[in-house]
């Protein structure tokens, strides 16, 4: 189940990256990469100048696409941190009584990771359910990517309604609670 | 799998790791034997002498640098673990922590795809067999040491295996324990008839369990032999100093014939063997290594050298205290002089209390008082912290939500939920927070008519609420 491999020193330090640039600027870069003015659009265009393509925004995908950057890393450290505290001794015993790798992920590592898959799913949700510089830098603030925390903001500083601004982080806290 | 064989070959099995600079290292070497169904043999060893590699290895845990592993005529060291069939105990005991007893041991029939009114019948005779029985729906963190170490005996035979492996099962257990456990342990090799490889550096549990014993030395077999070989005929000074306490004597070399020396017996040894006839080491130097003199009762070797058993019994003298100091407790020990303990200098021998006579005469004293209680120290900023950065702005921010430009209270409520583009906002988040895309838009009012005005305008603004 367990393989070591040369790489597995470098790569919490290679996903412990986007954690430290903040998401603005994780937003930003891939702002420059998914719009459809980005380089992922321009590259094909140019290496097939005569094919047409939807010039739809596909704003809902880069948001998510963001997301999952600035996500990413932190629940596979999180679950990585469940995994490793799993005694690789269970999984030599399950195979001893007959467990493939198959048997072994679905009756002893599933089960056991459960709960930490369950807080990090929490987690997750909770610092996705408040994106906001990726709805805004990537989607489309007025439309499609419309997210609650983009209102909260315009009530606070477009409206200046304060109250109302309140309000929503409110709502936002027992949402996502 | 079959449940049954005559015998495992061992034939130069040996396995490899890479030590520090990726030279490789030999855990084990060369090890080739022949196991009949049966037998009990005990792999006994210092700790990194190869003798857990070498049961990982016949388990399949391992995969092996070099020889081979048969049972009967199949070849096994090239199926993994799940294939070869053997039940295996571990250290650790290794038992699943979210799985109750009965699951635990019936989690290798399960396996095996038994079908439930079998599994029942052969779980409860494997817990009977383990002594497991009446711990079914414990979890294992309930159980104790020694249940918890049954259990992993019960799952390891229910399955019924040929082979049953042991990785020190007893080495957890306190002496008793261990003592009654190395006893079942025999009962249950005996009724089930099939061959045990049990892994040990307890000389006592080897000698006392095995039909044979493999001693082993950096990863090499010195001997593999019944007990009372081993124990009266060691094959080296290894085995001889491994296997016994004054297992090695030093004399002189008197004359040396060809491989053969004699020995001068000083004259305390009047009691013991006339003389010693050995056999040489390498080099014929004053120190020979000694065959036939074995075993020495220890008895015979303390009147020998002169020594007379004396039980030096400790006596509890209790606490004393002086002058509101406390002194540690002290035994007093009967037996040579140097032993007893003398009064200290200038100690008056009238002045001791009761450490409770003195811990009452100081209560008014700062040394009696209840300590500060430290953990204020790291509680208190922290809650300091979170009243300011958190449950202050939280609830500044809900009395603020409570306090609209117009209405009542609940006004801004009221009007969140009356807006229709609200609930498009709250799916909108919902949906990127659950990462997954809708079939439905974003951005929808519930009256295309009444959200007409409402929609973005070029400009990327919109009408907000």
């Amino acid at each position: 189940m367990r393989v070591k491999t040369p790489y597995q020193r470098w790569s919490p330090r290679f996903l412990v990256v986007p954690i430290t640039l903040g998401t603005v600027l994780i937003a930003e870069g891939n702002a420059h990469v998914i719009r459809p003015q980005g380089v992922a659009r321009a590259v094909p265009a140019v290496l097939h100048p005569t094919t047409e393509r939807s010039g739809s925004p596909t704003t809902i995908t880069g948001v998510l696409i963001s997301l999952v950057i600035s996500g990413f890393p932190f629940a596979f450290l999180l679950i990585l941190s469940y995994i490793t505290g799993i005694d690789p001794g269970l999984a030599r015993a399950a195979a001893t009584l007959g467990a493939d790798p198959k048997a072994q992920f679905r009756h002893i590592y599933l089960p056991l990771l459960a709960p930490g898959l369950a807080m990090c799913f929490c987690l997750a949700f909770v610092q996705a359910f408040s994106v906001f510089p990726s709805a805004i830098l990537l989607g489309s603030p007025a439309g499609p990517t419309r997210v609650i925390s983009i209102a909260a903001y315009e009530a606070a500083f477009e409206v200046y309604d304060y109250s109302l601004a309140s309000a929503i982080a409110m709502i936002m806290g027992l949402s996502s609670s | 799998m079959k449940s049954i064989f005559d015998e495992l070959r061992l034939n130069a099995v040996t396995r490899r790791f890479a030590g520090v600079g990726g030279a490789a290292f030999n855990a084990l070497s060369d090890l080739t034997m022949t196991i009949k169904r049966g037998e009990f043999i005990a792999l006994l060893g210092p700790s990194g002498c190869g003798k857990s590699t070498a049961l990982n290895c016949i388990a399949g845990l391992l995969p092996l640098s070099g020889g081979t592993i048969m049972l009967d005529e199949t070849r096994i060291d090239t199926l993994p673990p799940e294939q070869r069939g053997f039940g295996m105990v571990f250290q650790n005991y290794a038992l699943f922590p979210h799985m109750p007893v009965e699951k635990n041991v019936g989690f290798g029939l399960r396996m095996r795809g038994v079908g439930a009114a079998e599994t029942a019948t052969r779980r409860r005779q494997g817990a009977q067999d383990g002594a497991a029985d009446g711990q079914e729906h414990k979890l294992p963190g309930q159980l104790s040491g020694g249940q918890q170490q049954r259990v992993a005996i019960a799952r390891a035979i229910v399955i019924e295996p040929p082979l049953i492996l042991m990785d020190e099962p007893l080495s957890n257990l306190d002496a008793k324990l261990r003592i009654e456990t190395r006893a079942e342990i025999r009962r249950i090799h005996t009724e089930l008839g099939r061959a045990t490889i049990y892994v040990t550096h307890d000389q006592d549990e080897a000698l006392s369990l095995a039909d044979r014993i493999v001693v082993m030395k950096d990863g090499v077999a010195q001997q593999i032999a019944p007990p009372q070989e081993v124990y009266a005929q060691p094959s080296n000074l290894h085995v001889a100093r491994f296997m016994g306490y004054r297992n090695v004597l030093e004399l002189d070399v008197e004359r040396e014939e060809g491989e053969r020396v004699t020995l001068a017996v000083p004259a305390s040894a009047s009691s013991g063997p006339a003389s010693f006839r050995c056999r040489a080491g390498a080099a014929a130097s004053r120190f020979a290594r000694m065959r036939r003199c074995w075993p020495l009762p220890r008895r015979q070797c303390d009147r020998r050298r002169g020594h007379q058993r004396r039980i030096l019994r400790p006596r509890f003298a209790g606490r004393r205290a002086h002058a509101g100091r406390y002194d540690p407790p002290r035994a007093r020990r009967t037996g040579p002089a140097g032993w007893r303990r003398r009064a200290r200098p200038g100690f008056p021998s009238n002045a001791r209390w009761c450490i409770r006579d003195v811990a009452m005469a100081t209560a008014d004293s700062a040394l009696a008082r209840e300590p500060f209680d430290r953990t204020l120290l790291l509680v208190a900023p922290a809650g300091l912290f979170m009243l300011l950065l958190f449950i202050y702005p939280f609830l500044y921010g809900l009395w603020l939500s409570f306090t609209p430009k117009e209405g009542g209270a609940l006004a801004n409520y009221t009007h969140f939920f009356n807006t229709d583009n609200l609930w498009p906002t709250i799916w909108t988040t919902l949906r990127l927070a659950l990462r997954r895309r809708s079939s439905t838009s974003g951005w929808r009012c519930r009256s295309r008519s009444r959200c007409a005005s409402r929609r973005p305008t070029s400009a990327g603004h919109h009408d907000f609420w």
